[in-house]
C-alpha cells in the first residue's frame, strides 16, 4: 500500500494502461496460434493447404538466406520510394502553397494518380522502364506520393490566424512566413502523412512486383510468394507473407517513433 | 461629420474619421466611426460580441482597410498588437516566442537576448525562458504574449480581448499588471472587451458600441486617478460598471 502511494497514482495508472495494450493482443495471438496449430494437427490438414505455425517458423529459419535477400530487396524499394515520394511530395506541397495557379493546375493530376489503381498502371511502367529496380520504385512512389502532398499542403495551410496577423504586422517576407511559420506548423500533419505513406510504399513495392511477375533475376518478397505458389511450397509462401506483414508493422512503429521524437516537446499527438 | 478634435493640441495618436467597413455579401461591420486615441490614454472599445470592435481594432492596426473613411496613425507611434488568444508558436520556447518580433524586424541575434530578458522580466516570467508554451497556464501564456508585444518597445498597444479566456482572479491580476506597465512606460492603449467591470477598471475612456452595424453610441470618461483594490470596492467603480452595463444594454436593444 505504501509502495503504491510512493509511485504516485499518475505513473501507476499509466503503467496499468500500457500493459493491457501490449499483453491483451499478445494473448489473442498466442491463443489463435495454438488453435491454428491444434486444428491442423487434429484434422490432419495437408501442409500444402494450411501449414501449422510451427512448420512456417522452421521454414522461415531454414529458408532464411533466400528470404532475407528478398526481404532486403523489398525493404530497399520501399525506402527508395519513400525518399522519392517525400522529396517530390514536399516540393510539390511547397509550390502549391506558394502559388495558387500551380496548385489549381497540378492538384487534379495528383488526385488522378491517387485514384488510378497501381495494378492498372504497373504493367505499363514495367514495359516502359527497363531497369526493374527503377520500375518497382516508381510504382511504389506513385502510391506513396499522395498522402505526403495532401497532408503537407494541409499542414502548411494550418497556421494560427493570430500568428499570421503578427507576421503581417511585422511585414514578414514570404520566405519568413514559410520558414518560421508554415513549415513548423506543418510538421504534425507531415509526419502523419509520412506514416501513411510508409505503409503504402511497402504495399506499392509488393504489388508492383506481383504485376512485374517473376521475370527479374533479383526478387523481392512478392517474387518469393509467386514462386512458392507455383511450386506449392505453401510454408515458404506463409513465411514470406509473415515477413511482409512484420515489415509493415515495424516500419509503422519506426515512423511513429520518429514523429514523436520530432514533436515531443510541443505537440499533443506526441504525448502518450 | 462631427467636428474633429484638434489633433495638434490634444496629441492624437490614432484616429478614425467617418470609418465604415462593409464585408462581402453586404454585411456592414462598422458604420460612421469617429474616434480618437490621445497619447498616454487607455481607450476601451466595449460591446457585445459581433459589434465590430475587433474589426475596428484591426483597422487601427492596418491589418484591414476601411471601406469608407480614413484611419490616421501618428508616424512616430510604434505599434504592438495583443491577440484574443496567446497565439504563441507551440514548437519553440518562451524566449524564442518573445524574440519573434525582433527576428522579423531583422534585429541581429546578439541584440535580441537582452531585450527578451527585459520584456520577460516586466511580466514576471524570467524563470521560464526555456519552457514551452504547453507547459504554461493560460495566464502565463498571456503574459508571454504581452512580453512579445513589449519586446519591440512600443508606444501604442492594441489589445483584442486579451484576457477574455481567463478566470476572474487571473484576469484581475493581469489587469493590474497591465495598468502598472502602461503607466510606467507611458503607453497609449486601445483595449477591446465585452466585460463592463474590466472596462470600468482599466479605462480612461470607454467607447460603447452597438452591433449590426457597429456604431459608437456612447462615450464614458472614467475619472479615477488610482486603480487598485480599494477602487474595486468603491461605490464609484460599482456605479461606473452599472452605467456601462446600462449603456451596453440600450445599445443592443436599439440594434
Amino acid at each position: 500500500m505504501s509502495r503504491n502511494t510512493q509511485t504516485g497514482p499518475g505513473s501507476l495508472s499509466r503503467i496499468n494502461a500500457a500493459w493491457p495494450a501490449i499483453i491483451a493482443p499478445l494473448i489473442v495471438a498466442v491463443v489463435l496460434l495454438l488453435l491454428w496449430e491444434g486444428t491442423v494437427h487434429v484434422f490432419k490438414v495437408p501442409v500444402f493447404l494450411v501449414p501449422a505455425p510451427s512448420v512456417i517458423w522452421t521454414t522461415l529459419l531454414a529458408d532464411w538466406p533466400l528470404l532475407s535477400a528478398s526481404l532486403w530487396f523489398t525493404l530497399g524499394i520501399t525506402a527508395l520510394a519513400l525518399l522519392a515520394a517525400t522529396a517530390l511530395g514536399v516540393t510539390l506541397a511547397f509550390l502549391f502553397v506558394q502559388n495558387r495557379l500551380i496548385e489549381l493546375s497540378l492538384f487534379p493530376y495528383a488526385v488522378l494518380l491517387q485514384v488510378t489503381p497501381i495494378v492498372a498502371i504497373a504493367p505499363l511502367i514495367v514495359i516502359w522502364v527497363d531497369n526493374s529496380l527503377i520500375a518497382l520504385t516508381l510504382c511504389a512512389t506513385i502510391v506513396a506520393l499522395f498522402p505526403i502532398i495532401s497532408n503537407t499542403v494541409f499542414g502548411l495551410r494550418s497556421i494560427d490566424p493570430g500568428l499570421r496577423d503578427l507576421f503581417a504586422l511585422h511585414h514578414a517576407s514570404r520566405w519568413q512566413v514559410l520558414w518560421r511559420l508554415r513549415v513548423p506548423s506543418a510538421l504534425p500533419a507531415f509526419f502523419s502523412g509520412l506514416r501513411i505513406a510508409t505503409g503504402l510504399a511497402l504495399i506499392g513495392a509488393v504489388v508492383a512486383e506481383f504485376v512485374a511477375g517473376t521475370g527479374g533475376t533479383q526478387g523481392g518478397l512478392a517474387y518469393q510468394i509467386l514462386q512458392a505458389g507455383l511450386q506449392l511450397n505453401i510454408p515458404r509462401l506463409f513465411a514470406a507473407l509473415f515477413l511482409i506483414t512484420a515489415s509493415g508493422v515495424v516500419l509503422f512503429a519506426a515512423m511513429t517513433l520518429i514523429g514523436r521524437l520530432a514533436l515531443k516537446r510541443w505537440h499533443d499527438s506526441a504525448r502518450d | 461629420m462631427p467636428p474633429l478634435p484638434d489633433a495638434a493640441a490634444r496629441n492624437i495618436i490614432l484616429q478614425a474619421r467617418g470609418v465604415s467597413r462593409r464585408f462581402e455579401r453586404g454585411v456592414v461591420a462598422l458604420a460612421d466611426i469617429d474616434l480618437a486615441l490621445h497619447a498616454g490614454e487607455i481607450l476601451t472599445l466595449l460591446g457585445s460580441s459581433g459589434c465590430g470592435k475587433s474589426t475596428l481594432l484591426r483597422l487601427f492596426a492596418g491589418l484591414d482597410a476601411p471601406s469608407a473613411g480614413t484611419i490616421f496613425r501618428d508616424d512616430s507611434a510604434r505599434l504592438s498588437f495583443v491577440f484574443q488568444e496567446a497565439t504563441l508558436m507551440p514548437w519553440t520556447t518562451v524566449a524564442a516566442n518573445v524574440a519573434l518580433p525582433l527576428a522579423l524586424d531583422g534585429i541581429p541575434l546578439r541584440d535580441r537576448a537582452a531585450r527578451v530578458d527585459e520584456a520577460l522580466a516586466r511580466v514576471g516570467l524570467s524563470d521560464f525562458t526555456s519552457a514551452y508554451p504547453r507547459e504554461l497556464s493560460g495566464g502565463m501564456k498571456m503574459r508571454v504574449s504581452i512580453a512579445r508585444a513589449l519586446v519591440t518597445r512600443p508606444t501604442l498597444l492594441l489589445m483584442d480581448e486579451p484576457f477574455g479566456a481567463l478566470d476572474d482572479i487571473t484576469r484581475q491580476r493581469l489587469d493590474d499588471e497591465l495598468l502598472a506597465l502602461v503607466r510606467a512606460q507611458g503607453l497609449s492603449v486601445v483595449f477591446v472587451t465585452h466585460n463592463v467591470f474590466e472596462a470600468a477598471y482599466l479605462s480612461d475612456r470607454v467607447a460603447v458600441m452597438s452591433p449590426r452595424p457597429g456604431r459608437i453610441v456612447d462615450e464614458v470618461i472614467i475619472d479615477a486617478p488610482v486603480r487598485d483594490a480599494v477602487f474595486r470596492q468603491s461605490a464609484q467603480y460599482g456605479a461606473l460598471a452599472m452605467q456601462l452595463h446600462a449603456a451596453l444594454l440600450s445599445a443592443s436593444e436599439a440594434a
